[in-house]
């Protein structure tokens, strides 16, 4: 028997269709959205409330090795929820699509473990290139149709949904000599520059038609002077499609060596010139955070800042991570910067569907923020308030000083946390409530307070099923692990596979993970 | 085909199971324990079996591995998969050996023994330096001094063969990689809760100035997937108590060893380990008069309920390496045995009814 559901009455804001608050039912059968039921289906009464298409979280760290080191790091729990907790505190939220960012060949089968477990959401992540031998050997040999068919079996291999780029080139360079090699630097030993592999694996993703372009963290992540580093980088894509992760961390002025500014003024320009790049913001809120990232130098670096714990750890073959707790605070000159620097981004935003909703979670501050991060951006009074909290010096030259007035409208949040990252992962079935759509729904009474309203939605469908109420769990369902299959030429196998006979403890076959490996463990 | 037993009378799997779950419903405060030599699948399946018995889980890494998870938790943690340590031009075999063929003798790689009283390094190791037990600490500490570039003054050095510890100290912080080896499972009498802090100290100093990892040696068929198993599910890596409040960590307060000295459990659910050889006489002493479920593929004498399963080798599953690299675990053969995890979901099940 197919199961229904009318959600009659409630304003609806669905950007992908140009609805702005209009008040429409969402007929709902089977898990999607239809366009009519018949007129003795339930119904759920949404008459006073705002309905979305569930959110969806493009650039998160949630699952697989890094973060379960995190985890141990921090047994106390500050940042870092377990598995089953993910699930259920996004779904509490209204987010029901979750993405990893970062997840190693050599990690992917523990991470679909994790995956496995995480209850209610949909998921999926993206698998990491670009400092490993690999991809750096079939460069070596010169060819770009190789590193198109090694980022095909990788992603095949660890059924992921798209790539992830980590500081190309960078790790390679640091794992072998603590090198931070520029843009046309050869890394040390070969012939490879950071440019040719960002350009080829960008080239690649396209060619392979992923359905999310290369997912990219530039080189000198957090550093003084690295927004002339990402400015570079879009010049070097010449027009190829990117995404930029956590662009927040990447747009810093300031000498070399030196205190980092805001130049967010400028990477905003840069993103209205460039409609092939997108980007998520990456936004530093105060209070706890654990930075974890495959880049390994900033966790040596954060070490180095915070003299706290730190989990260093390396990956044969290809790059490694860095775990390391940390606190952003008001007071602190830097981190006001870094605060200002996402809102800067957000508010001068050329293009909402292009600039997107992300904490880097945990890096930024933990996913639970996002309410308060939406207040942020819509009630100009109550930023204005956080704004005098924090070190005036963090402010200076940024746009915020200038009072920027802009206050975000519910149409903009949901573009920014729904329509346009669903869009940005070619997710067909997602961030919309059209005909077809995956019936993921949230529904939120509206309060004045609007971090309030999005910390507790009144509803929450995943696949048509009313999983959440008033914040608390109803039914735990168990989503899908959302993969793409690009083809790839199978002859590329043997040249992995002489890499691995060189220099590597496991064989081809360790990598991959079968399709048994994968959905809902129980 | 070995049959499951209740009261040693051979007995159907569900019968059987169905005694199990009464047995364990009634108790008081159960103990599930074990995970050591079982795969990630019946390590889920244990976790939920204890969360629906508002159980304490635990495994022996609560006593062997206790150092280790605390200098993590206190310190950190600078790792290596096994497959980077050809890189190594230098390993330190500290009262251990290796089963990494990385660290075999090959040119290249300058391979030290530190031997500890009775604990010694590989007989084929280049160089060696003799401890004695109560010098295995102040030798660490006395080993980052110099690495920091300080000196010992000689009440601190008192016995220690400062030279060649000053020696060593020279040769971690010059090398272009170096990987200390250490027992992170050690037996019980070389179970000194300093020593994992001072290890990972001692590798972060020196990675200041070149590239050092610690390697910690494991036993068992799975500890790594236990610990990261509970993590994930949890949020801790042993020792867990699930209450109405969810998890709670008790390191020490739920180990195993602790709760069966104290006698603060009264019904006990074995999986994939043999007890005896992880408590001391008195906590096996304990266990023996308190009533028990085994799972397993050898009959355990006076348990209650018997629950027969496959071997750990002849289970297909996935495994974590020592290193931490989760792999997928094929056995040549399959058994007719149901997996632990099977059996694991059928008391589930029936605790659950
Ligand atoms: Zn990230």
């Amino acid at each position: 028997m197919s199961e229904r559901l009318r959600i009659t009455g409630g304003r609806v804001y669905d950007p992908r269709h140009a609805i702005d608050g209009a008040i429409r039912d969402i007929c709902i059968e089977d898990g999607r959205v239809v366009a009519a039921l018949p007129g003795d289906a339930p119904t759920l009464d949404a008459a006073g409330l705002v309905v979305m298409p569930g959110a969806v979280d493009i650039h998160s760290h949630v699952a697989g090795p890094k973060v379960n080191l995190a985890r141990r790091l921090e047994p106390e729990r500050r940042t870092v929820p377990t598995v089953p907790d993910t699930g259920r505190l996004y779904t509490l939220l209204g987010y029901t699509t979750v993405f990893d960012a970062a997840v190693p060949l050599l990690g992917a089968r523990h991470a679909h473990l994790e995956l496995q477990d995480t209850p209610l959401v949909d998921k999926g992540f993206y698998v990491l290139l670009g400092n490993d031998e690999f991809v750096l050997a079939a460069l070596e040999d010169g060819s770009d149709d190789a590193v198109r068919d090694v980022l095909g079996w990788a992603v095949r291999a660890s059924r992921a949904y798209g790539v992830k780029v980590v500081n190309p080139g960078g790790g390679a360079a640091w794992k072998a000599a603590r090198g931070t090699p520029g843009l046309d630097d050869a890394l040390p030993g070969r012939r490879v520059t950071p440019r040719r592999i960002l350009t080829a694996l960008a080239r690649a993703a396209d060619a392979l038609a992923l359905p999310h372009p290369m997912h990219l963290h530039c080189s000198n992540l957090g550093l003084a002077g690295n927004a002339t580093t990402t400015l570079d980088t879009i010049a070097a894509l010449e027009g190829r499609r990117v995404h930029l992760a956590h662009l927040q961390f990447h747009v810093y002025g300031g000498e070399p060596g030196g205190r980092p500014t805001s130049r967010a003024r400028e990477l905003s320009a840069a993103l209205a010139a460039h409609a092939n790049v997108s980007a998520d913001v990456g936004q530093v809120m105060f209070g706890p955070a654990t930075t974890m990232t495959a880049d390994a130098r900033v966790g040596e670096m954060l070490h180095d800042l915070t003299g706290r714990k730190w989990v260093d750890a390396d990956l044969e073959l290809e790059g490694g991570c860095g775990v390391v707790p940390y606190e952003y605070r008001e007071r602190n000159v830097v981190h006001a910067m870094q605060w200002a620097a996402g809102l800067e981004l957000l508010l001068l935003s050329p293009d909402p569907w292009r600039l997107v909703l992300s904490t880097d979670h945990p890096n930024g501050g933990t996913f639970l923020s996002y309410p308060r991060l939406l207040r942020l951006l819509m009630d100009r009074a109550y930023r204005d308030e956080q704004i005098a909290r924090v070190h005036p010096q963090g402010l200076e030259g940024t746009a915020l000083r200038d009072g920027l007035a802009r206050e975000y409208s519910l149409y903009e949040v949901a573009i920014v946390t729904r329509a346009a990252p669903a869009r940005l992962l070619g997710l067909e079935h997602k961030g919309h409530l059209g005909v077809g759509a995956d019936a993921d729904v949230a529904l939120y009474a509206p309060d004045a307070n609007l971090e309030t309203m999005f910390t507790t939605p009144r509803h929450v469908l995943k696949a048509g099923r009313r999983v959440a109420e008033d914040g608390a769990i109803r039914e735990e369902t168990w989503g899908r692990t959302l993969q793409a299959t690009p083809p790839f030429d199978p002859a590329v196998e043997r040249a992995l596979g002489r890499v691995l006979a060189e220099a590597g403890s496991l064989s081809l076959e360790d990598y991959v993970v079968g399709a048994d490996e994968i959905g809902a463990a129980r | 085909m070995r049959r499951s037993t209740v009261d040693g009378q051979p007995s159907e799997l569900d019968a059987a199971v169905a005694v199990a779950a009464g047995l364990l419903r009634a108790a008081r405060q159960p103990l599930v324990y074990g995970l050591l030599d079982s795969t990630v699948e019946a390590q889920r399946a244990a976790v939920a079996v204890a969360r629906r018995l508002g159980a304490i889980l635990d495994t022996p890494a609560s006593a062997s591995h206790a150092g280790s998870f605390r200098a993590f938790e206190r310190l950190g943690a600078a790792l290596a998969s096994r497959g980077e340590y050809r890189h190594a031009e230098l390993a330190v075999f500290w009262a251990c050996g290796s089963d990494a063929s990385e660290l075999a003798p090959r040119p290249g790689l300058a391979r030290v023994s530190v031997d500890v009283g009775s604990a010694r390094g590989p007989a084929d190791a280049d160089t060696r330096l003799a401890l004695e037990p109560d010098q295995e600490i102040p030798a660490l500490l006395a080993l980052r001094a110099f690495a920091r570039g300080r000196r010992v003054d000689a009440a601190q050095a008192g016995s220690l063969p400062v030279e060649a510890l000053r020696s060593l100290a020279r040769r971690l912080v010059s090398c272009g990689y170096g990987v200390v080896v250490c027992d992170a499972d050690p037996a019980p009498a070389r179970r000194d809760a300093c020593r994992a802090d001072a290890l990972t100290a001692l590798v972060r100093e020196c990675h200041r100035k070149s590239r050092v990892r610690l390697s910690g040696l494991r036993r068992g068929s799975n500890p790594v997937g236990a610990e990261n198993v509970l993590t994930w599910l949890t949020g801790f890596p042993a020792s867990v108590r699930f209450g109405a409040d969810g998890p709670r960590y008790g390191p020490g307060e739920f180990a195993a060893e602790t709760l069966l000295q104290r006698g603060d459990v009264d019904a006990v659910l074995l999986v994939g380990v043999e007890p005896e050889a992880h408590l001391s006489n008195e906590a096996a002493a304990q266990l023996a008069r308190v009533p028990c479920v085994a799972l397993g593929a050898v009959e355990r004498e006076g348990a209650r309920v018997f629950l027969a399963t496959s071997a750990f080798g002849a289970t297909a599953g996935r495994v974590f390496r020592g290193d931490g690299v989760a792999l997928r675990h094929a056995p040549p053969q399959s058994s007719d045995h149901p997996s632990e995890a099977t059996v694991l979901a059928r008391l589930a099940e029936a605790l659950a009814s």
